[in-house]
């Protein structure tokens, strides 16, 4: 049923009708994933605005942990207000907690605190003025308030950013509140009951999506191969990136740290014995001078089997391969997440990192085992 | 001004009693709107709590010439910046329809400068978002298209949204189709390609045609579109040539040969073939050599005289 909608004020009402109980709120869910095709043909900020409600909705109710790789992938990474105070309320709602939810809410922070904005959720497509607006540093911080002694760990960075001249007075007022909560009854037990795992959503799962037969690729020097070929002949490490993104947290991040991984696996003298390369989500827009560009000003050694590419045909074979959470509008990308794949050299996936940062560390570890 | 103020003004100045006694002309309600206003231009900045809360005094009289208000908020701009509370009073004026336009302005003015050097008006950014988006269908069109384009460079999805809409339905329209499509083109994010292709096909004016194809440079799956448009006779010359530039970003060698065949084509028009010679000669996929060859066969082939002119003043730059 709602794949089947492409009007925006059919999908506001939708969604307002799911958001009203459990079950609704159960079919929510699964409109998280960014290739949802519901998403097909939107634009970056409709994207952002259909994920935003549905998980600022799980607030009610609460998320399931499942749910936590939605939430804490947007307090790490976004620059987007609205998905960052969506994620902090939908985390407030949760009936678990774990310490690592602090470092996530100190990181959405330092992400958002030069480009708050005013917010709502009371409806979808809201008109302004609104009347009960709040904002995504009002919503973490919110969510730090919830957490009453259990945010003791981070007194001493909230107590930092009643320092700060580009913290308004209301929100220095929210967090003197959280502190006098923490040095109320100092000596009270932490609650921590039942933490869910986080384990850096480290997957492991084998390329059951079909193949990569007639997949041609380009590389940074316009060289055309065939991809199953390349990825036949050793442990190969794929993400996936272009050179359009607009968030600094994703794809040039990605790429500096895929660079990283390059010289980790160098000081393990396992360079030659393990393939680096990056897709290009943009393969119409991304040159192969482009790609070698954007790789090489962030430290991305192209020698060897490492190497960048964009498709020359048959992309959607590799989105499905790889089930790539990615969604577009015609051409560009609208919305897409972090993603890193480890192949042995038959081309068979054995370790997804997606949604959260990847560690470079697990990441070669997780390479060094497939070499032979 | 009378004479004998201008000379009293003159005399204030000369003697060097400075900005003190300016200020007190400036304040004073019961000089008149030149002469203060000659005072309060006269000081060079505000320093000091007096100076500032003689500036706010002048904004807050409303009986005092808009035109002195405002310079009075410019003033006390960097001052204001400093104060979450004299932020939050610069946009309830900006907000109030009932302030004077002039006001109004230099109080949008003052929040504009701010932006980039306020640590104080990043925590107040919120509001002052807001009171864009409020602003987006403001009677007072000067206004109406400042908050448009700061939410526009910013990416907003409300004012993405709203400027969809008057595409799509024009009684819904909060500015000129051409300025939509450029305020909408500034984020390769939105969704509005196949609309920019719609336009071009049936434009509410050559504006918003010319708009529409200048933002497809940025969509790789436009390239057909734009070729099509390039190399379409019945299209006027300044469309076909905004065409061939749009699509040299996105496909550079589509367009260069397609330029190059409406070069070679005696039955082209001229004008087209001066501007599209003018724009391959500047491309980075033409050499020195392949560039004069085309500059000497135009000037062979050339019919009008401004054609042969033109084809002069080219073969002299290239030269250069």
């Amino acid at each position: 049923m709602v794949e089947a909608l492409n009007s925006h004020v059919d999908i506001g009402a939708l969604l307002d009708k799911l958001r009203a109980d459990d079950q609704g709120r159960a079919t929510l869910r699964r409109l998280l994933s960014r290739s949802h095709n519901l998403y097909d043909g939107r634009g970056a900020n409709q994207v952002s605005r259909i994920r935003g409600y549905i998980l600022a909705s799980l607030e009610e109710g609460g998320p399931h942990k499942e749910d936590l790789k939605f939430i804490l992938e947007e307090l790490e990474s976004s620059q987007d207000p609205y998905m960052v105070a969506a994620a902090a309320r939908a985390l407030r709602g949760a009936d678990f907690f774990n310490e690592e939810f602090l470092d996530y809410l100190l990181r959405a922070v330092a992400n958002i605190q030069y480009r708050d904005d005013c917010i709502t959720f009371e409806c979808f497509e809201p008109e302004w003025p609104v009347e009960h607006p709040t904002s995504a540093l009002t919503e973490i911080f919110s969510t730090l308030g919830s957490f009453g002694k259990n945010a003791a760990p981070v007194k001493a960075h909230l107590r930092g950013f009643l320092e700060q001249a580009h913290f308004s007075s209301s929100i220095k007022q929210q967090i003197l509140s959280i502190i006098a909560d923490i040095e109320r009854e100092p000596d009270a037990e932490i609650c921590c009951c039942s933490p869910p795992d986080l384990g850096g959503y480290m997957e492991v799962s084998c390329g059951l999506n079909g193949d990569l037969e007639g997949v041609e690729v380009q590389d940074q020097d316009g060289a055309t191969l065939s991809l199953s070929r390349y990825l036949s002949e050793q442990p190969t490490i794929i993400t996936f990136f272009y050179t359009r993104c607009d968030n600094p947290n994703k794809c040039s991040l990605t790429i500096t740290k895929l660079a990283q991984l390059q010289r980790k696996l160098e000081s393990c003298g396992q360079l030659g014995s393990v393939r680096t390369a990056a897709i290009s989500y943009d393969p119409e827009y991304d040159s192969p001078a482009g790609l070698r560009a954007y790789c090489e000003n962030r430290g991305f050694l192209f020698e060897g089997g490492h190497r960048a590419f964009r498709t020359v045909s048959n992309y959607q074979k590799i989105v499905e391969f790889f089930s790539l959470g990615v969604s577009y509008s015609g051409s560009v990308v609208s919305q897409h997440r972090i993603e890193l794949f480890v192949l042995d050299s038959a081309g068979k996936i054995k370790s997804t990192f997606a949604h959260l940062q990847w560690d470079v560390d697990a990441v070669a570890s997780e390479a060094a085992k497939l070499i032979r | 001004m009378s004479n004998y103020r201008k000379r009293l003004l003159e005399e204030v100045r000369r003697r060097g009693h400075g900005t003190g006694d300016q200020m007190s002309f400036a304040r004073s309600a019961a000089e008149d709107s030149e002469a203060r206003f000659a005072a309060l231009a006269g000081i060079p900045g505000l320093f000091g709590q007096e100076s500032l809360d003689l500036a706010l005094s002048i904004v807050e009289e409303h009986d005092a010439s808009p035109s002195l208000r405002a310079l009075a908020l410019e003033k006390a701009a960097s001052s204001i910046g400093k104060s979450e509370t004299l932020i939050e009073r610069v946009i309830e004026i900006l907000l109030d329809a009932t302030q004077p336009r002039e006001v109004r302005l230099a109080a949008l003015g003052v929040l504009q400068v701010n932006s980039f050097s306020s640590p104080i008006l990043l925590g107040a950014r919120p509001n002052y978002l807001s009171a864009l988006r409020t602003l987006v269908s403001d009677p007072e069109m000067e206004i109406r298209k400042i908050a448009i384009e700061t939410l526009a460079l910013g990416k907003d999805e409300y004012v993405q949204r709203k400027l969809l809409e008057g595409l799509r339905d024009t009684s819904k329209s909060l500015i000129g189709p051409e300025l939509a499509i450029t305020f909408l083109s500034y984020d390769l994010h939105a969704e509005h390609y196949q609309m920019l292709r719609e336009i071009v096909q049936s434009p509410p004016n050559a504006g918003a045609k010319k708009a529409a194809i200048r933002a497809l440079a940025i969509d790789p799956r436009s390239q057909d579109f734009l070729d099509s448009i390039l190399t379409n006779k019945d299209e006027a010359p300044e469309i076909r040539h905004a065409s061939a530039v749009s699509l040299h970003r996105v496909a550079p060698s589509k367009m260069i040969s397609s330029s190059k065949a409406i070069l070679e084509d005696s039955e082209e028009n001229e004008e087209l073939k001066v501007a599209l010679l003018n724009s391959l000669i500047h491309v980075p996929e033409t050499g020195v050599g392949e560039n004069k060859a085309m500059i000497d066969a135009l000037g062979e082939a050339a019919k009008e005289e401004s054609t042969k002119l033109s084809v002069a003043k080219l073969r002299k730059r290239v030269e250069d």
